[in-house]
């Protein structure tokens, strides 16, 4: 069963963003939730979508995540995606903040893998600043061994920071992008050494769902609400999907 | 009931009030249960819904005190003459006492106390009441002249009847030191209410804009709002053009303007020149929003030039 991301995409400006989060504070009622997350950007070298064996092993095994491993398998098997592996390193910048040495990165927390889709083309059965897209999410501790063995290479990595919130099953999410400056692994948890991509901030508003048009009718519909609802304070605008293309295209013969 | 004196609409009243206070009471006896027995707590819903059903009970018992003002404040309460007295002099002296209890008193003072030291002014939370011909008139109801609570010799030269406490009915009209001052701010806010009707909200400028010299107004608006000013539009063309910020974009997104309703301001554009180079440089400033998407796909700001750009909507 695959199971789709729906969002709306909007984007905060740096100065602005101290009121974004006080306004989404009070609309879900809640605290925000402060995170940050290392990802790391993968591909294969080889951009032939040749099988992939471990993925195929994975797959056999009795876990939760079998079937997933399954779907992306096939679906990596018909073409080459970029890939992200995403480690949340709240705790450790936090250590690293106060001065205290900071846990080795990973320690004890799963990395998780994620293949996004290109996002679907825009159609007459939902507006043009939805963007929905095909996702798979798998955490597993062996990522890394897993992913060296089937030859993913690291391609760039950098930093999120994000604020989030949520309601009614909508998740609020703020996010920075930072390129990280050193290669050096013990300075990764460095702030200074994080530069951020650009003066902004990204707010989506995301839902899951799965295949079903009733719930993606659902979800559509609880979007368009949101947007709704801030209009004239967030501008939910339309992207182009081949700005968010995942795919690894092969170069013409 | 003949012996009472009233007639049976009063008595009626009484009933009622009587009633109120009932369900007030158990009201608050069902939400002590809730919160004593809900582990940790009731929900935030059951305590919303206790807080409004609590308000409603004591708003309805308010209206009923309003309405029968006239008759709870000339009731007297006595003791009728075959009533064991000697005997049962305890329950006598409770049920007749009017000054509230020691330690209600007490509370009651904390709970004031604290109300001041969040800055909520206590006189605010005295229920309004308008004691009718008591009411004696001054120049502003200006809060600097009255004492602070508390103060038993109210020293600030108050005529009329101040301390309210012996004219408690058995009605339980409650009774407020600063009905006076209540209706010396409404006065003093019709009075201004009146003025401002009359003269000031038709004037599109203030006191200190016309000072300032209206020319020098701005309103964020094209048009003028005085006799023709052509010097408004002027202004107010420049104003966009500088509060662009660099706008110069593809398919022009516009900043929006917050002359209209004040919308936030929302992400800077930046110059849409061509962003290219795979590997990450230095942070650029003249990123769009669909670089960063891009990012946060694929891990590169290599943005194709047959990618349509993203336009801000016109709002």
């Amino acid at each position: 069963m695959v199971l789709y991301e729906v969002y709306l995409t909007a984007a905060v400006s740096d100065a602005d963003a101290p009121k974004a989060r006080a306004l989404l504070g009070g609309v879900t009622e809640m605290s925000e939730r402060h995170q940050f997350t290392k990802v790391r950007y993968l591909q294969r070298e080889d951009p032939k979508p040749n099988s992939l064996d471990r993925f195929k092993e994975l797959a056999k095994e009795k876990s939760p995540n079998a079937s997933r491993w399954e779907q992306l398998h096939q679906i990596l098997s018909k073409q080459s995606y970029i890939l992200q592996e995403r480690v949340n390193i709240t705790n450790e910048v936090a250590s690293a903040n106060s001065g205290m040495p900071p846990p080795p990165l990973s320690a004890n927390k799963p990395p998780l893998l994620k293949w996004n889709d290109w996002p679907d083309p825009q159609t007459q059965s939902y507006p043009a600043f939805i963007t929905q897209r095909k996702t798979i999410e798998i955490a597993d501790r062996r990522l890394n061994k897993i992913l060296a063995d089937s030859k993913f290479g690291t391609k760039s990595q950098s930093i999120e920071e994000s604020y989030s919130w949520s309601l009614k099953n909508v998740e609020y999410t703020l996010t920075k992008f930072y390129y990280i400056t050193t290669a050096d692994p013990q300075h990764i948890l460095d702030q200074t050494s994080w530069q951020p991509l650009a003066p902004m901030w990204i707010l989506f508003v995301r839902l899951h769902s799965d295949h079903s048009p009733e719930r993606m009718r659902q979800v559509q519909a609880q979007l368009k609400e949101v947007r709704e609802r801030f209009f004239g304070i967030f501008d939910f605008r339309v992207f182009d999907r081949r700005a968010q293309d995942t795919r690894i295209m092969q170069p013409r013969p | 009931m003949s012996s009472l004196g009233l007639a049976p609409d009063e008595v009626r009243q009484l009933d009622v009030l009587r009633q109120r206070l009932a369900q007030l009471v158990s009201s608050l006896q069902s939400l002590h249960e809730s919160v004593a027995t809900a582990q940790p707590l009731p929900t935030r819903e059951s305590l919303q819904a206790s807080t409004t059903i609590l308000q409603r009970s004591i708003s309805s018992i308010q209206d009923l005190m309003k309405e029968n003002a006239h008759l709870f404040q000339r009731l007297a309460l006595h003791p009728s003459t075959n009533f064991p007295g000697r005997e049962h002099e305890g329950i006598l002296t409770t049920l007749l006492r009017k000054k509230p209890e020691l330690e209600m008193e007490q509370r009651v003072e904390a709970a004031r106390e604290a109300a001041r030291a969040a800055g909520v002014d206590p006189r605010e939370l005295a229920p309004a009441r308008r004691r009718g011909g008591a009411a004696a008139r001054r120049d502003g109801g200006d809060g600097g002249e009255y004492g602070g609570y508390g103060d038993e010799d109210d020293g600030d030269g108050v005529e009329g009847d101040v301390d309210d406490d012996d004219d408690d009915d058995d009605g339980g009209v409650p009774s407020d030191r600063f009905n006076e001052y209540w209706a010396d701010v409404r006065h003093a806010a019709e009075t201004a209410i009146r003025k401002y009707i009359e003269t000031q909200a038709m004037d599109p400028y203030t006191a200190e804009e016309r000072r300032m010299g209206v020319e020098n107004v701005r309103t964020g608006l094209r048009r003028a709002l005085d006799e023709g000013d052509e010097e408004d539009d002027e202004e107010d063309e420049d104003e966009d053009e500088d509060d662009d910020e660099d706008e110069d974009m593809e398919g022009g997104g516009g900043q929006f303007k917050t002359g209209g309703g004040g919308a936030m301001p929302l992400g800077p554009e930046g110059q849409a020149a061509g962003v290219g180079g795979g590997v990450p440089g230095q942070g650029q400033p003249d990123l769009l929003p669909d670089h960063l998407l891009l990012f946060a796909a694929r891990g590169d700001i290599d943005l194709p030039a047959n990618v349509t750009r993203s336009k801000a909507n016109a709002y």
